[in-house]
């Protein structure tokens, strides 16, 4: 959570307004989601993701595309969206500092 | 009255006044019957038709083609050569077409060059004659006619491009919405980093500006939005490139990926697998930096290919734990009374969200891709990424989609647990999610008329700042009920279905909806008070 801070606090500072630190973050939120997206895309194979989609009932075939993820990467989707959301504010504290 | 093929020898003959007409009918050869221009959008037996008597004039005519008449002699009359002598006849018709077209394209570009300006002249010029220099020869092939034509369709679809109106009011597309991002990151980080970067790639730069030009007008939106993206080194460049290439016409991208793999416009990035051992190892990356482009032209092979895993990926990440997950640490965090402010913000967004993706493109069985093309330019095949919702650019539209007219505003039925859950803090973005969601499905909001801001989400917002804190951390505010109430009211005076009567009244509509132009102001605890001692007291 420090991050958060820090990157608040650095907005603040630039005299951005709250509603202004508010898109920001949420700016941040959704490119960390758009992150997650392309990483599971890349990490299944082509047949794993068919292996998904022969699954019919949708819920079935996320269950089984979140074991895949496991499986291969050794830790869960929320463990990597951690990760992300770090990199992302940290990017972001760069571009700021 | 037709002419017979004598006569027609005959008109010929007078139309070659000198000698540089003469080279197009070499030694005595005649120009043979044409067969009309539509030929090949005329049905199968009629084509069959006009073609048997064609064969039938040639035969009478005595034609020859130079290649034949200097080769050998041949009885026209057989199907394969008079099939073959069809065929030929068909590409020079089609040739001239061509010659014909390109001659129309030539005048407007002449007609229009003031607007079009000098760059695309002088690049369309140039493509222009190009395609001369393969049309001015006879005997074309099949494929030397199709590129040909491709070329000069593209040439055309250019200038027509320029050519269009521009509309007055502008669309926000997913790739505006990145560069506001990137530009308020900028702005605030100052112009230093800018510069060093734009300097670093001024070549490159350059060259792609060079290229851009001939480009129609939105692919160069497009790329330009992505040559910032490129200014902006790290993980995010990667992330908004992926989102763009989601976005982009097969050919835009191609286009792109050329561009990219134009030394030494080759930009690696590490991403975020830096950080991330088990990734890293997995993808078999250690120690090597990830090149992006491959990067993107891979997931948008993957994207096409697998469609309903893309729905269904982001389906998990938007609807299912994932994205729910990081909104609650941001608010948890947020809870404090330090950021109170920014925590209400989010929670417009949770709003927004949540109506837009009942109102999104997604909710009318459209793709979001289609949407940032424009009608008759190139798309992806829609449907090929079958409507996943994908997760970045859930940003509502500026104008919100299609505006509903005040008095047709239902009042809401707003579930007590919903606006409960509003205040209390810890689960504020997951609540303003589903009240969100909840209020698009009934069609009770609607995007206010100015665009940014749905006047509940407004009100709501502003209404927090004045309200108390407790000394745990959290937010207390109104209770339940009472809310409900001031939303009931709020939205009573928004539809004119009550009328404005008081300065409770007034003060909500202040605080919700504000004056043209003028920002909304925040509640203070006066207001707070004002507001609650009036719906306490009914």
């Amino acid at each position: 959570m420090d991050k958060f801070k820090q990157f608040i606090d650095t907005l603040r500072s630039k005299g951005k307004s709250d509603d202004e630190i508010a898109k920001l973050l949420a700016g941040a939120q959704k490119f960390s989601a758009m992150e997650l997206f392309s990483i599971v895309m890349m990490v299944l194979t082509d047949e794993e993701m068919t292996q998904v989609e022969e699954i019919a009932d949708d819920t079935q075939a996320q269950q089984k595309m979140i074991e895949l993820f496991q499986a291969k990467a050794g830790i869960t989707l929320e463990e990597l969206m951690s990760g992300i959301r770090d990199g992302v504010i940290e990017q972001a504290l760069k571009a700021l500092s | 009255m037709e002419s017979t093929p004598s006569q027609r020898r005959e008109t010929v003959s007078s139309l070659i006044k000198n000698d540089s007409d003469l080279q197009y009918f070499p030694n005595g050869m005649i120009v043979p019957p044409r067969l009309p221009d539509n030929l090949k959008y005329r049905p199968k037996s009629e084509q069959l038709k006009i073609y048997a008597e064609w064969v039938k004039e040639i035969a009478e005519s005595g034609f020859q083609t130079p290649q034949e008449s200097s080769v050998k002699e041949k009885d026209p009359t057989t199907t394969k050569d008079a099939e073959k002598e069809w065929n030929r006849a068909r590409r020079e018709s089609a040739r001239k077409d061509l010659l014909h077209q390109a001659d129309g394209a030539g005048l407007t570009l002449h007609n229009h060059a003031m607007e079009f300006g000098q760059p695309f002249v002088e690049n369309t010029h140039s493509e222009l004659e190009s395609i001369y220099n393969i049309l001015s020869h006879e005997g074309l092939t099949e494929q030397e006619l199709a590129f040909a034509e491709q070329r000069l369709r593209s040439l055309i679809a250019l200038m027509e491009e320029k050519l269009r109106p521009v509309p007055a009011t502008k669309e926000k597309t997913p790739e505006d919405e990145v560069n506001a991002f990137m530009e308020q990151l900028r702005e605030i980080g100052g112009k230093k980093m800018e510069e060093e970067e734009r300097e670093k790639k001024k070549g490159f730069l350059q060259k792609i500006s060079d290229k851009i030009a001939s480009r129609p007008e939105k692919e160069q939106q497009t790329i330009k939005a992505f040559l910032k993206l490129l200014e902006f080194s790290g993980s995010m460049s990667a992330t908004i490139l992926t989102s763009i290439l989601l976005r982009l016409s097969p050919e835009t991208a191609a286009f792109l990926f050329g561009i990219m793999f134009a030394p030494p416009a080759i930009v690696s990035t590490v991403l975020f697998f830096d950080t991330n051992e088990s990734i890293k190892r997995f993808l078999g990356k250690k120690g090597r930096e990830i090149d992006r482009t491959r990067l993107g032209e891979e997931l948008h092979k993957k994207l096409r290919k697998h469609p309903r895993f893309a729905q269904l990926l982001g389906g998990h990440i938007s609807a299912g734990r994932i994205l729910p997950m990081l909104q609650e640490n941001v608010v948890n965090f947020l809870t404090s009374p330090e950021y109170k402010g920014v925590l209400m913000g989010l929670a417009g967004y949770g709003i927004f969200t949540g109506i837009y993706e009942n109102f999104g493109p997604q909710s009318q069985g459209q793709h979001i891709l289609s949407q940032t093309h424009p009608p008759g330019g190139a798309q992806h095949p829609v449907g090929e990424v079958g409507g996943a919702p994908i997760p970045p650019f859930d940003i509502p539209p500026s104008t919100g989609g299609a505006p509903v007219p005040p008095s047709d505003i239902p009042l809401p039925e707003i579930p007590q647990s919903m606006i409960s859950q509003m205040f209390p803090g810890s689960d504020l973005w997951n609540a303003s999610l589903e009240l969100g969601r909840e209020w698009a499905r009934t069609g009770i909001i609607p995007p206010n008329p100015e665009g940014h801001f749905i006047p509940v989400v407004n009100l709501l917002k502003n209404l927090a700042y004045g309200l108390e804190q407790t000394g745990d951390g959290k937010v207390t505010l109104l209770n339940s009920d009472l809310a409900q109430e001031v939303v009931r009211r709020f939205l009573g005076l928004l539809n004119h279905q009550i009328p404005i009567q008081t300065d409770i009244d007034r003060l909500l509509i202040e605080l919700g909806t504000g004056a043209p132009g003028v920002p909304v102001r925040h509640a203070t605890p006066e207001d707070i008070m004002a507001i609650v001692k009036a719906f306490a007291g009914r």
